[in-house]
């Protein structure tokens, strides 16, 4: 089986993505940590696609998906296309539902319809669409056998071929679900996955550098690439200190662990 | 090995506890409900060990275990345990450790004073776990103070009883944790909860989001002998919601 690529989410790093100087000294930064590939999100739309693409590219770093969201789809789908052909990135992920999908059971039915029908039109075009959650998913509607989470609801409602999985690891943990066990459902129905650990800190849920908290990885990652992941994706939307210095130490910890 | 036995937590129908009265009538509501064993976090002061064991034994409940700080062993030893022996508990778990624990992230010396009660209280023939919550699941040095607790204590003289949900809220996995401490937790808090309004939101087991299919066959191959069920928070339905937590696990074969 081939081995997973180590990959980062630019959210994680967003406010030294503010402008160009800036984006290319941070995407530098990965690069001379180990990271050979990116995620676009968080980055400044002031940084032109093609500046964003040649950036990476000195940098060696390919970019594996964006978070591209379904208004900006429906606003001018061929120029989203275009920027995701631009990028040569196989990935989009929904980075969240929009909170009129959020209402109750039919609409959160809509969504995975609408979400569906988003992917089918992005996979003639090359493009796999992927839906990464939050832990407000995690909301359950019906009773006893019946019952079913929105984020089950989201895959139950969709076509497989055409809307995939980005799930985000700390986010399932938070809304009371098993990680592995989502990594598991969603086998071969997910080419990337964000990595993001759990630590207690004065007596609270923060998020941490992945290897650094309590999430199961021994469990999570190995379900992970038995299921077809390609690239895990590191992010922390909250770092204790300087971003970089959690990235390194996120990137250090996989990498020590043999799977990529 | 006999299936785990179904028991309750009574702190979750605490507001139905507050009088002598309403006790005998709350623990006749648990018996209709089907629960034949209960755990003990507080009774009303004005019923003695004596009557709250007859009440029980009334109504087919057995009195498993109870929830006593360490504190109360460090004042009263004798009284304490002999509170525990005519309620017919064989079991004691500690709820939550003594403050200077917390204060001080000395899980490793907790441990130690937790292997010397859990010696004295074997020796009296009842056996000693700790239940955690959340904050334990904080890094003190190499180790979270829970896997520090267990590892430096002794495992004869102190037991898990691992509360699932609060392991869940501290980011572990149940499921490996069941299986790290099979052999060592005759009993197991069965807690889940959902995601309402963006927000934590505590349910009856079967309810949530806890992974019960795994975690109930990791529990049973860990030897656990009571699945105690509690809910911290059961928004104003008590009986209801701990029913619905009996008829779930019911309906997956247990008593």
């Amino acid at each position: 089986m081939d081995k997973p690529f180590i990959s980062i989410n630019c959210y994680t790093i967003r406010e030294h993505c503010q402008n160009t100087h800036d984006f290319a000294e941070s995407m530098r930064k990965l690069a001379q940590i180990g990271y050979r590939s990116v995620q676009i999100s968080g980055v400044s739309a002031s940084i032109a696609p093609l500046e964003i693409k040649s950036i990476c590219d000195a940098n060696h770093l390919s970019i594996c998906a964006a978070h591209i969201g379904m208004s900006n789809f429906q606003a001018d789908y061929q120029a989203e296309v275009a920027k995701l052909h631009l990028w040569q990135c196989p990935v989009n992920a929904l980075p969240v539902a929009p909170e009129g999908c959020r209402v109750n059971e039919s609409t959160w039915i809509q969504f995975a319809k609408d979400a569906s029908a988003l992917g089918e039109r992005l996979a003639a075009d090359g493009i796999t669409l992927c839906y990464h959650n939050h832990s407000f998913e995690f909301v359950r509607f019906g009773s006893g056998a019946a019952s079913r989470s929105a984020l089950d609801i989201i895959y139950d409602e969709s076509d497989p071929r055409y809307l995939q999985g980005e799930i985000d690891t700390y986010w399932i943990q938070h809304g009371g679900a098993s990680p592995t066990a989502w990594v598991k459902k969603l086998a071969g129905r997910q080419p990337v996955i964000h990595l993001k650990d759990m630590v207690i800190r004065n007596g609270q849920q923060t998020m941490a550098e992945v290897g650094e908290g309590n999430l199961d990885w021994a469990s999570i990652i190995p379900a992970a690439m038995d299921g077809g992941v390609k690239g895990l994706i590191v992010e922390q939307d909250v770092c204790p200190g300087d971003p970089f210095e959690s990235a390194r130490i996120s990137y250090n910890n996989i990498a020590s662990w043999g799977f990529a | 090995m006999s299936k785990p036995i179904i028991a309750l937590q009574i702190y979750s129908i605490r507001e139905h506890l507050k009088t002598k009265e309403d006790f005998a009538a709350s623990m006749k509501r648990l018996a209709e409900i089907g629960y034949t064993a209960i755990e003990i976090a507080g009774v009303p002061g004005e019923i003695s060990p004596e009557e709250v064991r007859r009440i029980c034994d009334e109504c087919g409940l057995k009195i498993i275990s109870a929830h006593i700080v360490m504190d109360a062993f460090d004042a009263d030893f004798a009284g304490t345990v002999n509170k525990l022996k005519t309620w017919g508990a064989e079991l004691v778990a500690m709820p939550v450790p003594p403050a200077w624990v917390r204060e001080s992230g000395d899980y490793a010396k907790y441990a130690e004073k937790s292997t010397e009660l859990g010696k004295k209280l074997s020796a009296e023939g009842i056996t000693l776990s700790y239940h955690n919550h959340s904050f334990e699941f904080q890094k003190y040095g190499e180790r979270i103070g829970l896997k520090t607790l267990y590892k430096e204590s002794d495992p004869a003289y102190l037991k898990a009883q691992l509360d699932v949900c609060w392991v869940q809220r501290g980011g572990g996995s149940v499921v490996a944790y069941v299986k790290k401490y099979a052999g060592r937790m005759p009993t197991i808090h069965f807690k889940d909860h959902t995601i309402v309004n963006n927000d934590f939101y505590m349910t009856p087991v079967g309810d949530g989001n806890l992974d019960w299919k795994r975690i109930i066959k990791a529990a049973q191959k860990a030897g656990v002998k009571y699945f105690i069920v509690e809910q911290d928070d059961t928004h104003g339905d008590a009986f209801g919601q701990v029913a619905r937590s009996y008829e779930f696990l019911k309906n997956r074969g247990f008593k």
